[in-house]
């Protein structure tokens, strides 16, 4: 069995290799290098810390289970990334069983609401450093309703296509592009308020 | 600008048009200034969002973090190990209800063999089993003949009845005579 050193200087391969063959020092070293990554992805979905632990630690336990079927065809925490994607998913179809649709779904149903926000011309992140800039991207996330919030990081987080991102959310290609438009829109409303709010 | 354009402008601005859709796109683009500012924004938005995902850090020690996770993963692998033991005991408790049928049948079988082994063994002797099973008439019966020029007749006695009557001596004096 290797020390705790030697694991430090291992790469992600070898590292799931050693964890395939029922290594949990390796396991538990990928864990720690990834964990922010994959706690981070579950709250930008959820928006609630204490569910987001739950659920990216359920995650790391599907994917001990599951390592034996994880081929490298992605990258180690890319496979992780996908697994926490489809617990949280879970998560908000349970969630949205429970609760009667939001507001903003309703007026995205109805149609042409992104239409009525005028269109941001000027740049509104201008001269904010990155880390400002990260916290009010994440502020206006938090402002989504999820089905738009999903679509967004799927989309531009995950970089998935559209196709694809129908498929995890059980939806049409075309719902998925409304909601992605009016999720954009709303982004660039919701930074330019920013914006004026400081400048006021 | 109607819906279904804006949307169109958006999978433009994604690269989901094929070559074609997107090189007429262009051309309809160069002479609309609202869809120009539109797709300007999207385009702005996507490289924002690209650029600046938030990071955020697991508001837990990583040996707490990994304590739970680790406990959990122990937890299943037992649970799975019992699953696999009483999958088995199911399986047998399954079989059980087939249990006194089937051994009813093979004590059958068994007797019918040992049954069969015995009759056809060649070193017991059973010519006597085939003459006990042949009924001899000859004991209870007895027949005497009378013939002239043109006649012949012939007496059947049943002597079973004449057995526990008269001595065989007596019989054999009748049939002297005659």
């Amino acid at each position: 069995m290797a020390t705790q050193k030697d694991i430090s200087s291992l790469g992600d391969d070898k590292l799931v290799r050693a964890a395939q063959k029922g290594d949990m020092a390796a396991f538990e070293e990928l864990i720690a290098r990834h964990r922010d990554k994959i706690y981070a992805r579950a709250f930008s979905m959820m928006r609630s810390e204490e569910e987001a632990v739950d659920l990216s630690q359920e995650a790391w336990v599907k994917g001990w289970q599951r390592l034996k079927q994880f081929q490298g065809d992605s990258s180690f925490v890319t496979w992780m990334t996908r697994i926490v994607i489809n617990l949280c998913l879970d998560q908000l179809r349970k969630h949205k069983r429970q609760r009667a649709e939001s507001i903003e779904a309703m007026e995205e149903d109805s149609g042409g609401v992104e239409r009525q926000m005028p269109i941001i011309t000027v740049n509104p992140t201008a001269g904010l450093e990155r880390r400002e800039l990260r916290q009010r991207i994440d502020k206006a996330m938090g402002q989504l309703s999820y089905e738009h919030r999903t679509v967004l990081i799927l989309h531009e987080f995950e970089e998935l296509e559209y196709k694809e991102i129908a498929r995890r959310m059980g939806c049409s290609i075309g719902t998925v592009m409304s909601r992605l438009f009016y999720a954009r829109r709303k982004m660039a409303t919701l930074m330019a308020s920013y914006k004026r709010e400081e400048m006021s | 600008m109607n819906r279904d354009l804006a949307l169109k402008y958006q999978a433009f601005v994604d690269g989901e048009l094929s070559d074609r859709e997107a090189r007429q796109l262009e051309l309809t683009l160069q002479q609309d200034p609202e869809a120009q500012a539109v797709v300007a924004e999207l385009r702005a938005t996507k490289v924002l969002l690209r650029e600046n995902e938030p990071e955020m850090a697991v508001p837990e020690s990583r040996e707490f973090y990994w304590g739970k996770i680790q406990r959990e993963i122990q937890r299943l692998e037992a649970e799975s190990a019992t699953d696999a033991v009483s999958g088995w005991l199911a399986v047998v408790r399954g079989w059980r209800r087939f249990l006194a049928p089937a051994a009813g049948i093979a004590v059958i079988l068994f007797l019918a063999i040992a049954a069969l082994r015995f009759y056809n063994n060649p070193l017991i002797d059973d010519s006597n089993q085939h003459l006990a099973e042949i009924e001899d008439l000859a004991e209870f019966t007895s027949a005497s003949t009378f013939r002239s020029d043109n006649m012949f007749v012939v007496w059947v006695h049943d002597t079973s009845s004449l057995a526990e009557a008269e001595p065989q001596s007596e019989l054999i004096e009748t049939d002297d005579i005659f």
